[in-house]
């Protein structure tokens, strides 16, 4: 007489059923340890990038290749070329430097051309205020990387009624200082002005600004007017 | 009885094996606080030698591997005209290798600027025709090992105000002179010149 009994069965198999459900687990663990070890291996040497965009299923094209739109993905050193697009949004097309000393991300919000997509920006402005608090938040973070990288631009610019002496950033990594004068003893007094705040010019790449160095060649001087 | 031995047997060889481990961890922290660092330098110009809280611990020879405790260290150097600078330097084992530069001392660089100044100005003049009709040299002298050369260039009309202080660096290669600021600036900047040593930019451009 057969026996539809499920517990018979649960039973009868019980030892393949142990066997399957192990099987099965250490499958699971190993494809999640293949995972594991191949995303790690992908982002060695890259920089991860927070991404986020308004419209959130907008299309994230980077140095022409279709990307992840939300979350972090993982690009390497260097400048890239994003556009991001949506139907009846304006597109938009930016260059990105990447590196680990300027903390980038990728946070773009697109704005809407067609009534539909104009329709849609308006009943989700509160996306468009959470990327620009995202955003605020990146600033701050660049600001806070750049001065630990470049210390003196915390008392920077000085103004004085003779000289001024103020920066260039340069590709977000180093500063070059600018330092305008009235005359010759006033661009002195700026660099004298300088060594009292602590600093030493010699650490800097300097550009005097009005400074036409008269033992430059003739040719340069003209080329730099 | 059998089992009882059996046991204490296992446990003696648990409390072994924890004690060596122990003992291991000790001893490899105490190891991790050395490094081994070796110093080069031109032995043939002058000896270097190694101190710690004011007493001389060691005289590496050129590219001698030292083992030190990690810390603090001051290098002096000293030699024949050598100038007897100190440089502290910290062992912490990021660094393997620490270079020594000797400089010649101030008086022995004065007496070979004597023999220079000619040849020096010579290239000065070959590179800026009007320099030293327009400009006096300040503070102008040898540094390094007698192959690097600075000054302050001074406008000789100062009363007018219409003209920078600037300052010139040269370089001897053979037996030549080579004007390296080109043009001389109020300010030489390390990151303009950084196959030039950092003391001797900011020497420089103190010189007024």
């Amino acid at each position: 007489m057969l026996n539809y009994d499920i517990s018979y069965y649960l039973n009868k198999y019980k030892k393949q059923i142990q066997w399957s459900v192990v099987a099965f687990l250490v499958v699971i663990i190993v494809f999640m340890i293949v995972n594991f070890i191949s995303s790690y291996i992908a982002q060695q040497g890259k920089i991860t990038v927070p991404i986020s965009v308004v419209p959130g299923d907008s299309t994230v094209i980077i140095d022409g290749e279709e990307q992840s739109n939300s979350g972090d993905i993982y690009l390497e050193a260097g400048e890239h070329k994003v556009k991001v697009s949506h139907p009846g949004f304006r597109t938009v097309e930016r260059s990105y430097r990447i590196y680990d000393y300027n903390a980038p991300a990728i946070y773009i919000s697109l704005i809407g051309e067609s009534d539909e997509a104009k329709e849609w920006q308006q009943n989700n402005l509160s996306k468009y205020r959470k990327l620009e608090i995202l955003t605020t938040q990146q600033a701050h973070k660049y600001t806070e990387k750049f001065e630990s990288r470049n210390p003196i631009v915390e008392d920077l610019p000085v103004k004085d009624p003779y000289f001024t002496i103020s920066y260039k950033n340069i590709q977000d990594k180093t500063i070059q200082l600018t330092i305008w004068g009235t005359s010759p003893r006033y661009r002195e007094f700026a660099l004298e002005h300088l060594r009292s705040m602590g600093y030493d010019p010699t650490d800097y790449s300097i550009e005097f600004t009005d400074f036409d160095n008269p033992l430059k060649p003739a040719e340069d001087r003209e080329e730099s007017k | 009885m059998i089992k009882q031995r059996l046991t204490s047997q296992k446990a003696y060889i648990t409390y072994f094996v924890i004690a060596v481990l122990l003992i291991g961890v000790v001893v490899f922290r105490y190891l991790d606080t050395f490094a081994s660092v070796n110093f080069q330098y031109d032995s043939s110009m002058g000896s270097i030698s190694l101190h710690s809280d004011g007493e001389k611990l060691h005289t590496p020879a050129n590219n001698e591997s030292v083992r030190l405790k990690k810390g603090s260290y001051i290098v002096k150097s000293s030699g024949k005209n050598i100038d007897t600078n100190t440089q502290e330097i910290t062992v912490d084992g990021s660094k393997d290798t620490y270079d020594i530069n000797f400089r010649y001392t101030d008086k022995y660089l004065a007496s070979l600027y004597e023999d220079e100044q000619l040849s020096i100005y010579t290239a000065m003049l070959l590179e800026y025709p009007s320099i030293l009709s327009d400009y006096t040299l300040h503070n102008d002298q040898l540094y390094g090992l007698g192959d690097w050369f600075g000054a302050a260039l001074v406008y000789n009309d100062q009363e007018a105000d219409n003209r920078d202080t600037l300052h010139i660096l040269m370089k001897k290669s053979g037996d030549n002179w080579q004007v390296i600021s080109t043009p001389p600036s109020p300010v030489l900047s390390a990151p303009d010149y950084p196959q030039v040593p950092y003391s001797i930019l900011m020497a420089i451009n103190q010189a007024k």
